[in-house]
């Protein structure tokens, strides 16, 4: 039986791991190396590292970071998103240790979609498309520049699926928030050969079997809870009620 | 003394991961596209991640399918990694119809309604005689598997109610649809045992 995943985030600013909230404030938390190397350890179902800097300021994909990370010989799935603009960077973040990519300001761009998917095989793209609610809509918002684009709905999705393996969803308003991700946009998400990751303001293990439970969500992903308390993830797993969650092991 | 691994850089796959993950289990490793460089190692490997079309691609401009053939001949084992095991097959339709190296009878073909098979999933024994992965959870990343007659395949897996090969092995040639090296501890216990006996 494949297994529903909990993804444990890293947002990365400035080469520095940040608690984030609502992606306009930033608490400081350490090196992400240090965390990379404490999920693996943890056996964290797969891990994302979210440079979230790396557009804003054109400066690439962070293969410095991603070369620390593969130095140490990790054995847990490395998803990596930021600063991923042309085909060859896309391809340099899978040499340099990412299995997939996480690609957002990209999601427009078919023709570059395109020749990745040929280039890298769809299975290993998954396209992130943050959103905000606004009056019981919900639309693309741009962390960038903070504004609210265009509205989603089920067509949006839909356009997307020959393009990736997944769609993560990340509630950009609740993010960082304890247990506030706002359910309600999975009322959006339509029946594809793609399944979508949920992200943002996810903290407790009710929420998280409540979001598992829905046929087209495969995964979620927690970044800031994970460093409030010690064997957080661990403690997470345990208390979910659902059948297909592996069971994670300490590695040593 | 420790056995050298040659991983194949054929321009698509994940070498980083790999060279430091066969390092960490003591592996002395050279990453290539060149034949004279590779001539001398022990073990080949074809990493995966990316697409079936530009890996064989890759392989024919460097004339390494030729050079992995010999090598095949020898007693030197071949492991195959997800893409990497696929291109061991006879031909796939991913992007079109493109022939792989043909050294296991079989092809590759994509999962119904073009699924993506991503996660976790459970390995089990094809035959009850021998079992390799004892039916722990390992790390599959594909939208397109192996089709080949049952006497290659060593373990399995379900998809969907599709079930298809996980590990499949010709003699010294094995392939490994899922990714053992981000497969945690299990992931290392299988190819240690690979490794070992190679």
């Amino acid at each position: 039986m494949l297994k529903k995943r909990i993804i444990a985030s890293i947002i990365v600013k400035k080469d520095i791991a940040m608690q984030s909230f609502s992606y306009s404030s930033y608490l400081p938390i350490g090196d992400p190396v240090i965390l990379v190397e404490n999920f693996d350890r943890w056996g964290v179902d797969e891990i994302l590292v979210h440079s979230i800097d790396r557009s804003k300021d054109s400066l690439g994909p962070d293969i410095k970071l991603l070369k620390r990370i593969a130095s140490m010989g990790i054995s847990t799935p490395l998803i990596y998103g930021g600063g991923i603009q042309s085909v060859e960077e896309g391809i340099s973040v899978i040499h340099s240790g990412a299995e997939r990519l996480s690609l957002c300001s990209l999601i427009t761009n078919t023709e570059i979609l395109k020749q990745l998917v040929s280039k890298i095989g769809k299975q290993a793209i998954i396209l992130s498309v943050p959103f905000y609610e606004k009056n019981k809509t919900f639309y693309l918002y741009n962390y960038l520049n903070k504004t609210l684009e265009q509205e989603l709905n089920k067509d949006f999705f839909t356009r997307l699926q020959d393009y990736c393996s997944e769609i993560i969803l990340i509630d950009a308003k609740n993010d960082g928030g304890l247990n506030s991700f706002n359910y309600d946009i999975c009322n959006l998400i339509p029946s594809l050969s793609i399944d979508f990751i949920c992200f943002g303001g996810i903290t407790d293990s009710i929420q998280i079997t409540r979001i598992l439970s829905h046929q087209n969500i495969q995964a979620v992903a927690i970044a800031n809870s994970l460093s409030y308390r010690e064997h957080q993830y661990q403690l997470i797993k345990n208390s979910i009620k659902l059948e297909n969650i592996r069971e994670s092991k300490y590695q040593k | 003394m420790n056995k050298t691994i040659g991983i194949i850089n054929y321009g698509v796959g994940n070498h980083y991961t790999l060279k430091f993950f066969f390092k960490s289990l003591g592996y002395r490793t050279i990453l290539s596209n060149r034949t004279d460089v590779l001539e001398g190692v022990d073990i080949i490997v074809l990493p995966g991640v990316g697409s079936f079309k530009q890996a064989m691609s890759s392989i024919k401009k460097n004339r390494l399918d030729r050079f992995i053939k010999n090598i095949s001949k020898s007693n030197k084992c071949i492991i195959g990694i997800c893409l990497g095991a696929q291109i061991l097959l006879e031909q796939s339709f991913e992007d079109g119809l493109s022939s792989g190296l043909g050294l296991i009878p079989g092809k590759v073909i994509p999962f119904k309604k073009n699924l993506c098979h991503i996660g976790w999933n459970e390995v089990i024994s094809f035959s009850e005689s021998e079992k390799i992965t004892n039916q722990n959870d390992f790390y599959f990343n594909h939208s397109f598997f192996i089709k080949c007659p049952d006497k290659y395949v060593e373990e399995s897996c379900i998809f969907k109610s599709e079930k298809f090969p996980a590990i499949v092995r010709k003699e010294n040639i094995i392939g490994i649809q899922f990714h053992p090296e981000k497969s945690q501890i299990h992931g290392r216990e299988l190819i240690r045992r690979f490794l070992r006996n190679a």
